[in-house]
């Protein structure tokens, strides 16, 4: 096993670079750069050339590139241009509020996704599935903004039931569990939304592989031995249904740290997703390609992950 | 093998995003404009934004009904909480970039001078500033009693320090401290001398600074906001200035107020300075708070904010009216929307054709799409309460298709026979390139199709980046763009000089040149006033862009707060420490 990790390590080194040359010429691609993004009507062509000469924009790209990957070899990715400090400094500031109610949200929508699937699928077609399989619709055509922006109206305007927006209460100088309490409180809005449009689309990969799972022969023998129906679905159908949302559970690792953009926007989140978009449309490029390197490597990670998982859970395909 | 194909695919979506992110947004632009480099002049007549409920002389909307004032707000009397964009945590003067870290350093630093409502200067940190015959050398006097917030006083050494750290090499602010042409500055720049001569401290109070050069603005440009050495000086050298970057999020200044806490992405606060030369500020705390578009304005209505920049347009104004306990100022923005188009393309270069494509645009109608009553259309690129606005000989270009079709036939664009005017074989297609989710556009580009195609013109869009955009218009590869530009209070600018490094129309007139030169080195502000009212006379006519609109900004302020002295160029923190609370 240990020998397995390894190999898989090793070979995401090679994966990382092939990722870093792409992402490295993307960014060349693209358009202008945060001196022209800045727009200051009084920027002579000297000032900048020397700003450019600053921040190393005027080196030939493959220049750029190395000098890029060495820093990043060191652990240096950096430093933002439009924070004026360390990347990874304003990585860490703002990903660990993105993180909060993404974990969170993901927890539920997990536990949600995994009770319901099982439910609709065990009594396939019944009105209970039919409702189920409608809400689930309706929830992920739903647009996100919009359901942020009704759920501030309606829940935290007019019932006064949550904070409109931000993390904590202004002023508040809580610290302990004043302070936990309050973040929860700031939470429960975001974290609902959130939920409600990701716990839609898991709930179908539940419902189904639970259902191609109740149609195999071991499930009819069990039922045939006489068990009883609940004993049948948690526990000879339910674990091998659980197999392949291990994938997905790998690749839950980059969006747990990746932000939500537009969620964390409407509700005044302070998380990485707004932090992010404005790198790209300031052309930000430590920031841009430092946080897109850092979820690169979080796929690779949730990559491994989830193949260790399987064999954990799976005997038949486990690695020798 | 899928495995690989998945990871592609995060990352090219990760990077998809870059390419369909980026709608260049015009509110962006005007905000990253520095405000230090300006100037002393005059206010003009003030004109504002027209609607009857605006009192026309300072664009106040009052307060109707107080007793509708929430719980939340009234209670909290020793706190103002202000809502704005989160600020990027460079809360340093020197090198900040967004207007919302401004917002910070406005209130915890102080400069030589300061601005005053109608976009003159006032002295702040010096006490009086003494001018040389030939203009060369400015003497700063800084005041007695001003004190950093940690008790230390302000002196001219640390005007000394806060210099250097402008000339250092690695400064990457958003000023260009070179072109002040201070003594020496190039030498310190290069490293190729430890000290700036023409800096010299007289003594602990006086500092006096030579140029090599002067023009209108180097007044201003001197009077500098002053970073006390002992606290951000300590590990700085020459050629690096990390670590004074490194204080980023803990600043000290002489400033009313000094900062307490920093929380990223959600509140900055604040805590009177008692050592505040000033007067110890009304109100002993103050809070930054993040809002956003979405959210702002149910702020407000709950009490949780006391004051918020909220976009003007007729629906909001009037939801705002309907709370009772708000007050709003409406500011002619400083800044302006123009239809950039290139100059040297055959198609434009004849100003009979610009001219026509303005006669032939409903510009009215466009902006009252956009805005409502909130934004006038503008034939001059100034400001309508700068010194140096000007409606004498303007043309205002009114709506005229058929000027415009004499004017077209005149260049020798004529109709072909499918209805589309030609020249030399060539026929007269406008490639527009258009930014997405821009409102502006969105307006604009169905009245302007339509009012072209009355003219015999074609206007085809093809939708861009907005980054893309300014790619091009560099490159000189475009025909026809939307864009804003922020203003400065000095007229002062680079746009419609040919060799501007702004000049993003190709516009070239000698004459415009000339003048606009002359006008920098003019100290005298009514000879000033002539020579920019010339420049505009000849902008006016050749018409290098299509001007469009100047629109206006709303702070939408909770009645309990009075004495608020704010215009488009003072901004509301320069009354946070004054304005009162009303007894409830």
């Amino acid at each position: 096993m240990s020998q397995f990790i390894i190999r898989r390590l090793l070979q995401m080194i090679p994966t990382l670079i092939g990722i870093s040359i792409i992402v490295f010429i993307i960014s060349q691609l693209v358009p202008g750069d945060y001196i022209t993004a800045t727009q200051n009507p009084n920027m002579t062509a000297e000032r900048a050339d020397q700003l450019r000469a600053i921040y190393g924009l005027d080196k030939p790209p493959v220049q750029q590139y190395f000098v890029w990957v060495k820093n990043m070899l060191t652990g240096n990715l950096g430093e933002s241009f439009q924070h004026k400090m360390p990347v990874t400094e304003v990585i860490s500031t703002y990903v660990w509020n993105s993180f909060v109610i993404a974990f969170v949200s993901s927890l539920l929508s997990w536990i949600i996704a995994a009770f319901v699937g099982v439910f609709s699928a065990q009594y396939q077609y019944s009105w209970f599935d039919k409702m189920v399989t409608l809400l689930v619709f309706l929830c992920m055509s739903l647009p996100s903004f919009f359901i942020g922006l009704l759920a501030i109206k309606y829940l935290a305007l007019d019932l006064k039931l949550f904070p409109i927006g931000g993390m904590t209460t202004a002023g508040l100088n809580a610290g302990g569990w004043a302070y936990i309490k309050d973040v929860a409180q700031h939470m429960l809005l975001p974290v609902t939304v959130l939920t409600v449009l990701s716990v839609g689309s898991l709930t179908r990969y539940f419902r189904t592989g639970m259902l191609e799972v109740i149609r195999q022969d071991y499930i009819r023998t069990a039922r045939a031995k006489g068990l009883k129906e609940h004993t049948v679905i948690f526990k000879h159908a339910f674990r091998n249904a659980l197999l392949p949302a291990i994938t997905l559970l790998g690749l839950e690792l980059p969006t747990l740290f990746g932000g939500a953009m537009i969620l964390e926007q409407v509700f005044t989140w302070p998380g990485i997703g707004q932090i992010y978009l404005a790198s790209l449309n300031m052309r930000d490029y430590p920031l841009m390609l430092g946080f897109t390197m850092f979820l690169a490597v979080l796929t690779l990670i949730g990559n491994l992950i989830s193949d260790i998982l399987y064999g954990v859970a799976d005997p038949r395909i486990r690695l020798k | 093998m899928k495995k690989r194909l998945s990871l592609m695919l995060v990352t090219l979506m990760a990077f998809g995003s870059i390419l369909a992110a980026c709608g260049g947004n015009e509110e962006a632009a005007p905000a990253a404009a520095p405000t230090e480099n300006s100037t002393t002049g005059e206010t003009g007549a003030e004109e504002s934004a027209a609607t009857e409920e605006v009192n026309k002389a300072n664009g106040i909307i009052e307060a109707t009904d107080m007793s509708m004032n929430p719980a939340t707000a009234t209670s909290r009397t020793d706190t103002i909480v202000v809502g704005m964009t989160a600020p990027q945590g460079i809360f340093n003067p020197l090198f900040y970039t967004t207007a919302y870290d401004n917002y910070v350093n406005q209130v915890v630093f102080s400069a030589m001078m300061k601005v005053k409502a109608d976009g003159t200067y006032e002295n702040d940190l010096a006490e009086s500033i003494d001018i040389s015959e030939d203009n060369l050398t400015y003497t700063f006097h800084i005041r007695d009693d001003a004190q950093f917030s940690d008790g230390t006083p302000v002196t001219a050494n640390d005007y000394l320090f806060t210099m250097k750290v402008y000339m250092d090499a690695t400064y990457d602010g958003p000023s260009d401290p070179l072109s002040w042409n201070i003594v020496g500055s190039e030498e310190y720049n290069k490293g190729t001398s430890s000290e700036i001569p023409g800096i010299k401290v007289i003594d602990d109070k006086t500092v006096e600074v030579t140029v090599s050069e002067y023009s209108a603005i180097t007044l201003p440009e001197l009077s500098i906001y002053v970073l006390p050495e002992a606290y951000y000086g300590k590990d700085y050298k020459q050629g690096d200035v990390t670590s004074v970057k490194a204080l980023n999020a803990e600043p000290v200044g002489s400033g009313p107020y000094k900062l307490t806490g920093y929380t990223p992405g959600q509140e900055v606060n604040f805590e009177a300075n008692e050592n505040y030369y000033g007067g110890t500020p009304k109100t002993p705390k103050l809070i930054y708070r993040t809002t956003t578009d979405n959210t702002n304005m149910a702020m407000l209505q709950s009490g949780e904010t006391d004051l918020d920049n909220v976009t003007v347009s007729e629906d909001n104004v009037e939801e705002l009216q309907g709370l009772g306990f708000v007050e709003m100022h409406v500011l002619p923005n400083l800044g302006y929307g123009y239809i950039g188009m290139n100059n040297e393309s055959p198609l434009f270069s004849d100003k009979k054709v610009r001219q026509a494509l303005t006669y032939g645009l409903n510009r009215a109608e466009v902006v009252e799409a956009i805005y409502g009553p909130y934004a006038e259309v503008i034939n001059i690129p100034e400001s309508t309460v700068s010194w140096a606005y000007t409606e004498e000989d303007i043309n205002p270009y009114e709506y005229d298709p058929e000027q415009a079709k004499a004017l077209l036939e005149e260049a020798g664009w004529v109709e072909g026979s499918d209805g589309i005017r030609e020249k030399d074989g060539k026929k007269f297609k406008i490639n527009f390139s258009a930014t997405a989710d821009n409102p502006v556009i969105d307006a604009l580009i169905p009245i302007m199709t339509e009012n072209y195609r009355e003219l015999g013109i074609e206007l085809v869009t093809e939708t861009l980046d907005f980054n893309a955009i300014m790619e091009n218009v560099k490159a000189e590869n475009y025909e026809m763009f939307f864009a804003a530009w922020g203003l400065t209070p000095d007229p002062d600018s680079t746009v419609y000089i040919s060799e501007g490094a702004q000049n993003n129309n190709n516009y070239s007139n000698p004459e415009v040149d000339k003048l606009m030169k002359e006008g920098k080195k003019e100290l005298d502000l009514e000879k000033r006033k002539a020579i920019y009212a010339d420049v505009y006379k000849l902008l006016n006519e050749d018409m290098p862009a299509i001007f469009l609109y100047q629109r206006t900004n709303m702070n939408a302020i909770n009645g309990r707060l009075d004495g608020w002295d704010i215009s488009s160029y003072k901004e509301f923190t320069y009354s946070l420490d004054t304005v009162t609370m009303e007894a409830q």
